[in-house]
């Protein structure tokens, strides 16, 4: 599968009012590559951050869908967080893994054993009540509007070709002033209540 | 009956008076009974992860979300955590209060502890964290002011706990 059609799906099917969370490398750059409507916070750097990061955003905001695209790299890195998924049952958190086997923009280096793990295993073995993989457009068409559905925290892996994945440009704003945009957009000119 | 007043229930006082509801730790011995009355106190969340660099991560995702909360673990703790630290203070801005116990210190009778004693201070300079130390009781207003230090630095603050403050003379 395509990253592109994998975001696509998921942009089909959330909420309108879904909040993202985009992690670095190509998963959270495909998120802004199809520039969906809804507000993000792209969690680059530091890996390891964007699956803890949104369980927090889930628990403060447990009447909105958080939504995170994360790359298998960055998912790895922080999967110890699996357990705090489990532990917290934000049922409003929804984590689709884009799986390649690579660290795309770290030079296509290949996880360890990528050939061999399976994250949706490691997730149910963690004991998340939701955790499928999909590999073909058929199935994945099928799979995550129940992902979406389901009455919990859920996770989907993507099995997505290695595609190139470059450097883009800086962008005009630093992470803070992208943080105080993202903020004002969830919390409005007041700030949280 | 002891005399002994009841820490556990000044510290979560000290969290409410502070606007913080949810308290994400990974434990350490010092911290039990505070962790057990936590977990006791309906007005309280309490977050279990498996790692302290995680709990820094969730405690900055419901700063996102409006949420006040700090990070319960020991030193040892932010010593693990200090990439995502760095992150949160340079790069993100996003404010996050970690309570640590203070192991290792000259209160702690363990040799394995002792580095992290060492080791903790000159790590928070590093990362120009800001730190207040908590001995005792007296010392509770400390955790207020951390908390909104934090929100107006927008950057991580430390509380070392002392045994005192958390033990007493147990």
């Amino acid at each position: 599968m395509k990253r592109e059609f994998c975001a696509r799906l998921v942009q089909k099917h959330i909420d309108q009012n879904a909040i993202v969370v985009g992690a670095m490398g190509s998963a959270g750059r495909t998120w802004r590559e199809i520039a969906p409507p809804h507000p993000t916070y792209y969690v680059l750097d530091p890996m390891g951050m964007a699956l803890p990061m949104s369980i927090g955003l889930a628990v403060a905001q447990p009447k909105r869908q958080i939504v995170l695209l994360n790359g298998d790299g960055d998912f790895c890195t922080g999967i110890s967080a699996l357990l705090a998924v489990v532990e917290a049952q934000p049922k409003n958190l929804k984590i689709a893994v884009f799986n390649s086997g690579r660290y795309e923009s770290g030079g296509a280096q290949r996880l360890p054993a990528a050939n061999k793990v399976s994250i949706a295993a490691m997730a149910r073995g963690a004991g998340l009540g939701f955790a499928e993989e999909v590999s073909d457009d058929q199935r994945a068409s099928e799979v995550v509007p129940a992902w979406i559905a389901f009455d919990g925290p859920a996770l989907v892996v993507f099995r997505v070709e290695v595609e190139a994945s470059p450097y883009l440009p800086e962008r005009p704003w630093a992470k803070v002033e992208d943080r105080a945009m993202f903020m004002r957009r969830i919390h409005g000119e007041s700030g949280p209540s | 009956m002891s005399d002994e007043p009841d820490r556990s229930a000044a510290i979560t006082a000290a969290l409410k008076r502070s606007g913080v509801d949810l308290v994400v730790t990974l434990p350490d011995s010092w911290i039990s009974n505070l962790l057990n009355h936590l977990d006791n106190d309906p007005e309280m969340t309490l977050l279990r992860v498996a790692r302290e660099e995680d709990g820094i991560g969730l405690c900055a995702g419901a700063f996102l979300g409006g949420r006040k909360s700090v990070l319960l673990a020991q030193n040892g703790g932010m010593l693990q955590s200090v990439n995502a630290l760095a992150a949160l203070s340079y790069f993100h801005q996003i404010p996050v209060v970690m309570l640590l116990a203070q192991r290792g210190d000259h209160d702690d009778g363990y040799f394995y502890q002792v580095y992290k004693d060492r080791a903790t201070v000159p790590v928070l300079q590093a990362l120009q964290c800001q730190y207040h130390r908590v001995e005792d009781l007296d010392d509770l207003h400390r955790i207020e002011g951390a908390v909104r230090q934090a929100t107006l630095t927008r950057g991580p603050v430390a509380v070392l706990l002392s045994r005192r403050v958390l033990l007493g003379s147990a």
